[in-house]
């Protein structure tokens, strides 16, 4: 076989997390290594060669095939959690989980201002490889574990499977009017890692009968849970979305599974980004003052927040009507970020409420990254 | 290896699919196949992905496997022999094919009607014996077989003489010129290409090199190891062939000199990545006016009977436009080169006959070919 340094990826023209840190002598340390189920380095690193990146985005670049990914590469996995994570040491560090949605206070926000809000995370199944790298079966099996719990949950939590393959017209038609259905990824940072296999295989999507709770199966992790509603009470949301959580837990307990998790880098998801929490609670929030105070983005960042479009990531804010989430997932605890989203969308609606008023807002202190 | 689930929990769902593979791959043969593996590591799996991953269509059929070394075609050849069977006009595994590169056994092309025939062309591919092929390689054997190709296209003298052009360091202004050329190729976009995993690592040991009078011209690593192109504008296929079987020649000595022949065998011929290109991988083409004949209800009939293939003038899944079609041999396996260049120039002599009989408003009753 060839040297290594007749492998080593050109990433001259290159900018995302595993460009920034891999070097030919951690290549070189990691290249012949394999985990149990066979992912190698090359395919770890695969979508980070095939995507330079962007300029101004900086992408992660990189993927976990399986659980065990995280330990065989951590050489090069803990400093991209580093960067990524914002300083969080996956080789010192803990992180907390804390599903306990009673300690969110003040969580329900002026419905003159928010629209909806939306909490969600990933789980991943022990034992199966994850959306890189499975294979049909495991990624069946998957599909089959998830949707029989889920027919487990009960009362508002009680709801209905549809299979990307075996949905009608009628099904599919109401599943887009509900805005709750996914398509095959056509993005190059999934499909170049390999995500897209076989569609639509294995591919569903649940919900409960009230459509506030929604889970993808099989998209770009095991599982994609979202909770949600119209309206300003996130406390509520959260509340469900952690009830879900332990339900469908307890259930894939009970016969034999459990959720990737461990004590340094929390739930094991695809991306590295998705680490720790997995947790993206947001709000669709109407701010056209603040929105325009050349203020507004030192606004977000000491609240640790995010914006985005109405649409997404990478979309553009419709009217004024911005998507406001946590900016952090790994150390600290779903509870603490949900808080955060909670404290910084109380400030955030004071402020456009001052502007409305004439009067004048102030930037408050930044947050403390790691509590 | 990942064996630990059965193989009827492995086995894909092809009952939506229209290609070779979905129509070949029984749940008993993928259970036979799927603990195999080439020596460099291709599975069942990764052979059949790109048929697993795009259903087909309708009208046209894909193939649905690919090659990601020579190895495949022996250690799956229970799925692939009847896929080239189907693919290749029933040819058979015992069957052998004849390569013919020597031009002067053609007989005439190099008198097509230049008021019709605006452009003339002739392709195949070939593969770097040792080496994984574009789905598997890895980029040190990617790399290496651009090496290779450079230092061969280098020692090219004469009217063959020519340059490299490296996709990754090329200048704006060569870029532009290769353009303008129509020479430049760009990362695959077709799913059937990225489910193979063709585009990875892209531009990285990809490029063109071509001779100074730019008509003869070789792709390095984009969908095979290499492209090899002869072209010229008009219509005369003599020469536009003959530099074709000159120039490969000179390039497969060099390579042999390298330790590292083409890959080829007396059942299949040249290997090359695609289970379509097998045998010659030969497409040789024209550019031709045809608008009266192609809307004679027999054309499609004709074409049959001539061996022949029509596409748009852009290409492959293109359209015709103003009347011109890209007309070319159907097969690739079975036929030795020179046989089907001859196809071409014999079929495209006679469309441009009956073309000219419509055009006076006579009858091309007569000029009906036989199915060879």
């Amino acid at each position: 076989s060839l040297s290594v340094s007749a492998e080593y990826p050109d990433l001259r023209k290159h900018n995302n997390c595993m460009a920034s840190n891999l070097t030919p002598t951690i290549y070189s340390k990691l290249c012949a290594k394999v985990t149990p189920n066979g992912y190698t380095l090359d395919m770890a690193i695969q979508t980070g060669v095939d995507n330079p990146g962007h300029p101004f985005i900086k992408t992660v670049g990189m993927v976990a095939g399986d659980e065990e990914s995280y330990e065989v590469f951590a050489d090069l996995l803990d400093p991209i959690i580093k960067e990524r994570h914002n300083g969080y040491d996956p080789t010192t560090m803990k992180h907390p989980t804390d599903l306990d949605a009673s300690k969110i206070h003040s969580g329900q926000f002026d419905a003159k201002y928010v629209l909806s809000s939306r909490v969600r995370t990933g789980r991943s199944i022990r034992g199966l490889s994850l959306p890189p790298a499975c294979t049909r079966a495991e990624r069946r099996e998957v599909e089959r574990v998830v949707v029989d719990a889920l027919a487990g949950l009960k009362d508002d939590l009680n709801g209905k499977y549809y299979s990307l393959t075996q949905m009608t017209d009628e099904e599919q038609q109401q599943l887009i009017d509900d805005h709750f259905l996914f398509d095959k990824p056509v993005s190059p940072l999934l499909t170049c890692a390999g995500m897209a296999r076989d569609w639509p295989d294995a591919r569903g999507i649940w919900h409960n009968n009230e459509k506030t709770f929604l889970i993808w199966i099989n998209e770009e992790d095991h599982t994609r849970v979202i909770s949600m509603e119209k309206g300003g009470n996130m406390k509520r949301v959260f509340e469900r979305f952690c009830k879900g959580l332990k339900e469908v837990e307890r259930l894939i307990q009970e016969k034999g599974w459990e959720f990737m998790w461990n004590e340094r880098l929390g739930y094991i998801l695809t991306c590295p980004s998705n680490l720790g929490t997995g947790l993206r609670a947001g709000v669709h929030v109407k701010l056209p003052r603040l929105s325009k105070d050349p203020r507004f983005n030192k606004i977000l960042d000491n609240l640790r927040l995010q914006k985005r479009g109405t649409g997404g990531v990478d979309t553009a804010a419709v009217g004024g009507t911005f998507d406001i989430s946590n900016l952090d997932r790994l150390g600290q605890s779903e509870v603490q970020l949900v808080q955060t989203v909670v404290d910084g969308v109380n400030y955030l609606i004071e402020c456009e409420k001052k502007l409305e008023k004439g009067q004048d807002i102030k930037v408050p202190p930044p947050l403390k990254q790691f509590k | 290896m990942k064996m630990k689930f059965s193989s009827d929990k492995e086995y894909p769902d092809l009952s939506k699919h229209n290609n070779h593979m979905a129509k070949v791959l029984t749940q008993a043969m993928y259970e036979k196949l799927r603990s195999k593996q080439t020596p460099s590591g291709f599975t069942l799996d990764d052979v059949i992905q790109t048929g697993v991953d795009n259903p087909g269509h309708p009208f046209i059929m894909t193939v649905g496997c690919v090659a990601g070394d020579e190895e495949t075609y022996e250690v799956f050849k229970e799925l692939l022999d009847p896929v080239i069977e189907d693919r290749h006009g029933g040819y058979k595994p015992s069957d052998k094919h004849k390569t013919d590169l020597n031009s002067d056994n053609l007989k005439g092309g190099d008198d097509l009607d230049p008021k019709y025939v605006l452009s003339t062309r002739v392709r195949t591919g070939r593969s770097v014996r040792g080496f994984c092929l574009p789905p598997h390689c890895s980029r040190g054997e990617r790399r290496a077989v651009e090496e290779l190709s450079i230092e061969a296209l280098a020692s090219l003298s004469g009217d063959l003489k020519g340059k490299y052009y490296a996709l990754k360091d090329m200048t704006e202004a060569e870029q532009q010129q290769l353009i303008d050329d129509h020479f430049l190729f760009d990362k695959p976009v077709s799913p059937l290409l990225l489910s193979a995993g063709m585009g990875r690592d892209w531009p990285d040991a990809r490029g063109i090199w071509h001779n100074d009078n730019k008509t003869f011209l070789v792709w390095v690593n984009e969908e095979d190891h290499l492209r090899v192109i002869s072209m010229e504008k008009g219509g005369n296929m003599k020469e536009v062939f003959k530099r074709f079987c000159n120039g490969l020649t000179k390039i497969e000595e060099l390579f042999k000199e390298r330790k590292h022949p083409f890959m080829w065998n007396e059942h299949l011929g040249y290997v090359l990545t695609c289970p379509s290109n097998l045998g010659t991988g030969l497409r040789a083409g024209v550019h031709v006016k045809l608008p009266k004949i192609s809307k004679n209800e027999e054309f499609e009939d004709i074409l049959k009977k001539l061996r022949l293939q029509k596409r748009g003038t852009g290409g492959v899944d293109t359209a015709a436009e103003g009347g011109i079609f890209d007309i070319s041999n159907a097969d690739r396996l079975g036929f030795s080169e020179v046989e089907l260049v001859q196809m071409v120039v014999d079929g495209v002599k006679l469309l441009v006959e009956m073309e000219k009989r419509l055009e006076k408003n006579k009858s091309i009753k007569d000029l009906i070919p036989a199915q060879k």
